[in-house]
């Protein structure tokens, strides 16, 4: 029996080609596995925090204001008015910037939604066809369009933290037209086929695999994964601390707006005497 | 949250909250952290650990901390430390709550300092009663309270801590918490001052030049002054210089032989 020899123009081409192909995958599992445990941490925050934020967000203001009076009553007993002036507008700035934070908070915990099974599902494969624009070097030469490389990677990256699949999809199937859509310069994602290239494509593939390793370690390390783990393992134990946690924030509260008022009451006395 | 920045190019921070501010980023990794605090005392009262297996995890924090036989690790000393003084280690308390007050492996955080201080000095512990009668003195971390400054001085000084005695002689002294009684202050500052504390020795010191408390008598000013000013504290340094102005050669002579003393019996002691 005769086969047909198979010729390949350079045995060491092909072998490139293969390891590009290996370190995609590894690359494409790589991501899926962050992004699908990174939307699970955001997830279990953003309940966490929305059953607490009333009750933090209160703390913090009062601690605010109980620091404020102490300064503020200091300068008056050292008659130092500038000084007074000088915490009530500090005071005056922490408290709007502490009450945006909480807002942004919330904003940010309000659009955050699990995965459905069918989005994680979905993940491995966007994720196939998403490392496959990885090309770092492949516009170096031309700002315009590394420029572009640079939004549509950033795009990515938010999508991917913010677990919005829509996005992902949208890339993943077709990257030519969502250029088009948002309106940047075209983008040739193929490889070239020539030996250098494809060393360099390996090598930031490589390095890659080590930077999203390296993500993936530190989410796993982190208290919000901690959370999330425990969460996870036991239904219902998030409501649980939340409520006792809240508890312990209302004694807490309380004894801070004992404070507050008695210094409130120290300022007035002070203010009448001088 | 230290997450690196991955597919490479973009270095960017992106979701919402990678965005939000460092102070709004505080807030969350606060929640987050006190939620599992919780969650982790929950789970240590329901475990057991032996005494040794506590006595070790203290041990380890210890060798973090000071970097013995293991690389310094501030943060890993922390983790140690936490483990055992959840479970009640009265040592591993009281370093966590020195960690705690002076940022050491952690955020600073007063609060929390006066939380583990109270914990161990509970427990009777000496040096934690004394740092936990002096949050109560300057109002740090807790709301300021000199009967309760008091109190702790009052508990580690009579175990013998040089710290509670003149923290408390500092409170007669000064009617701090305590009706005003300087033989009582110098009750206190002397028994702090013959273990070597050098502020008791200073504050002793001081009552002997002036005579408060206790008959003036410039030798034994001068001894305790200068007790202290060897240990480098500026104002004995000083103090001394003064009250050696106003005295014969005799006298000092005489000082200094009671200095020698003091720093002989004190060998002995040892």
């Amino acid at each position: 029996m005769k086969t047909t020899p198979i010729i390949y123009a350079s045995p060491e081409l092909e072998q490139l080609r293969q390891l590009v192909a290996g370190a995609r995958a590894q690359l494409a599992e790589l991501e899926t596995d962050y992004t699908k445990e990174k939307s699970r941490v955001d997830a279990v925050q953003a309940v966490l925090f929305r059953l607490l934020r009333e009750h933090y967000q209160k703390r913090d203001g009062l601690r605010l204001t109980v620091d404020y009076r102490r300064k503020f009553l200091d300068s008056l007993t050292r008659g130092d008015r500038q000084e007074g002036m000088d915490a009530a507008k500090d005071f005056e700035q922490a408290k709007t910037q502490s009450d945006k934070d909480y807002e942004e908070l919330a904003a940010a915990a309000d659009k955050k939604k699990n995965l459905t099974a069918e989005q994680e599902a979905e993940l491995t494969q966007l994720w196939k066809k998403l490392v496959k624009l990885y090309h770092p070097d492949r516009f170096a030469n031309e700002p315009d369009k590394l420029e572009t490389y640079h939004k549509l990677t950033a795009a990515i990256n938010q999508a991917k933290d913010s677990g919005d699949i829509e996005t992902l999809r949208e890339i993943a199937e077709d990257p030519q037209g969502f250029l088009l859509r948002k309106g940047w310069a075209n983008l040739d994602f193929s490889d070239k086929e020539e030996l250098t290239q494809l060393k360099r494509l390996h090598e930031t593939l490589q390095k890659e695999i080590a930077a999203v390793t390296e993500s993936l370690k530190d989410l796993r390390e982190s208290p919000d994964y901690e959370l999330c783990q425990l969460a996870e393992q036991k239904p219902g134990v998030l409501d649980e601390l939340a409520a006792e946690r809240a508890k312990q924030l209302e004694v807490e509260n309380a004894e801070l707006e004992k404070q507050a008022e008695r210094l409130a009451k120290e300022i007035k006395q002070l203010e009448k005497s001088e | 949250m230290n997450k690196k920045e991955s597919f490479a190019l973009a270095r960017k921070p992106s979701s919402a909250v990678e965005k939000a501010a460092p102070s709004a980023k505080r807030i969350l990794s606060g929640i987050v952290g006190d939620t599992l605090d919780l969650a982790r005392e929950k789970a240590n009262k329901e475990v057991k650990v032996s005494d040794a297996q506590l006595e070790n995890w203290f041990k380890t924090g210890v060798k973090y901390h000071f970097g013995q036989g293991v690389s310094k690790d501030n943060t890993e000393a922390v983790k140690w430390f936490r483990k055992a003084a959840e479970q009640n280690h009265v040592g591993a308390q009281f370093n966590l709550g020195i960690c705690y007050e002076f940022g050491k492996g952690l955020e600073k955080n007063n609060v929390e300092a006066g939380k583990w201080y109270r914990k161990a000095a509970e427990q009777n512990h000496a040096d934690a009663q004394f740092n936990l009668g002096c949050c109560y003195r300057d109002g740090q971390g807790v709301e300021k309270d000199y009967a309760e400054a008091v109190k702790w001085f009052r508990q580690a000084a009579e175990q013998g801590n040089d710290g509670g005695q003149c923290g408390l002689g500092n409170c007669y002294y000064n009617g701090q918490g305590v009706e005003k009684d300087y033989v009582e202050a110098v009750k206190w500052f002397r028994k702090s001052a013959e273990q070597g504390n050098v502020y008791g020795q200073n504050h002793l010191g001081l009552r002997y030049e002036k005579g408060i408390g206790v008959p003036l008598n410039f030798v034994e000013a001068y001894k305790f002054f200068k007790l202290a000013a060897e240990q480098n504290l500026e104002s004995a340094v000083k103090s001394l210089k003064q009250i050696a102005t106003r005295m014969t050669a005799v006298e000092i002579a005489e000082g200094e032989r009671r200095v020698r003393e003091f720093r002989s019996q004190k060998n002995l002691k040892k």
